[in-house]
């Protein structure tokens, strides 16, 4: 059931980046396209933050998600690491137009840099994995 | 259909929102963090039973332009910049992941949960794809040129 919902939350979540074109790298640049540029960009991202924060009263108090199991832990987000891994992020998505969930939705387009995008995510994370041992 | 619609700063604002459920729903339903990032790491190991749900759900994200071209709903064209500008762009975002669990799912669903530091992230990842968005328009002039 829960694979389920999570196909369901997939195919949903793709819907609204194919409608609000957030898919699109044009879109991060603020190429003008129909949709607008970085006004319809921005107020896409408000419209998630604000969706977001809406429903979560729903869950407030519940202790654990509704299909069972437990809530996925967050990161701390505490000091200078993560203000520069956020700096990171940043720099990676508008140098490519591309985060991870877009480069997803563009993949299923055929767009060739989207899977070679989510590849390089991959290796990124592999880099830091071999380098501080936790893998070999 | 997606033709139609796909003129309007309206339409975006609604995919906003639909993006937005969905990162409720999953949170609600079964407490995972909507992230591409965490998505794309667990796929490397991790928790039992967590890979086959973000398989299930990236099955789903892809599946949804999949159904839309394939029954001829519309034509999505996308405006990619150089494969090495998206190779760079892919290892700072895998890197950032590993660095402080930086993405922006997961920073939605933190705002979602009440937490101020998400915030914060959000703000400083804006300035960063600033910040990277200017670095690229100073290296070529921009998309396609």
């Amino acid at each position: 059931m829960i694979r389920l919902v999570a196909l369901g939350c997939g195919l949903l979540c793709g819907v609204g980046f194919l409608i609000s074109g957030l898919y699109d790298p044009a879109l991060a640049y603020g190429v003008p396209t129909e949709g607008g540029g970085p006004i319809a960009y921005g107020l896409a991202l408000f419209a998630i933050v604000f969706i977001s924060a809406v429903l979560a009263p729903l869950g407030a108090g519940r202790g654990a998600p509704l299909l069972g199991g437990a809530d996925e832990p967050l990161p701390n987000w505490v000091g200078r690491r993560a203000i520069f891994g956020a700096l990171v992020f940043g720099l990676g998505w508008g140098v490519s137009g591309y985060f991870p969930l877009s480069a997803f939705v563009s993949a299923g387009t055929m767009a060739p840099g989207a899977a070679v995008f989510l590849a390089a995510v991959l290796f990124g994370m592999l880099i830091v994995d071999v380098a501080t041992g936790k893998r070999r | 259909m997606f033709d139609m619609i796909a003129g309007g700063v309206g339409i975006t604002i609604l995919g906003g929102i639909l993006i937005g459920v969905a990162i409720g729903a999953m949170s609600l339903l079964t407490g995972r963090v909507m992230s591409g990032s965490s998505m794309v790491g667990s796929l490397l190991g991790g928790a039992e039973g967590v890979a086959a749900t973000s398989i299930a759900f990236i099955g789903g994200i892809v599946a949804a332009p999949l159904i839309v071209i394939g029954f001829g709903f519309a034509q999505l064209d996308v405006v990619e910049p150089d494969l090495p500008v998206i190779v760079v762009g892919g290892l700072l975002v895998g890197l950032s992941a590993r660095i402080s669990g930086a993405s922006l799912g997961a920073v939605m669903v933190g705002i979602a949960r009440r937490r101020p530091r998400a915030l914060l992230m959000l703000v400083i990842m804006l300035v960063g794809a600033t910040l990277g968005g200017a670095l690229r328009l100073l290296v070529d002039g921009g998309l396609g040129a």
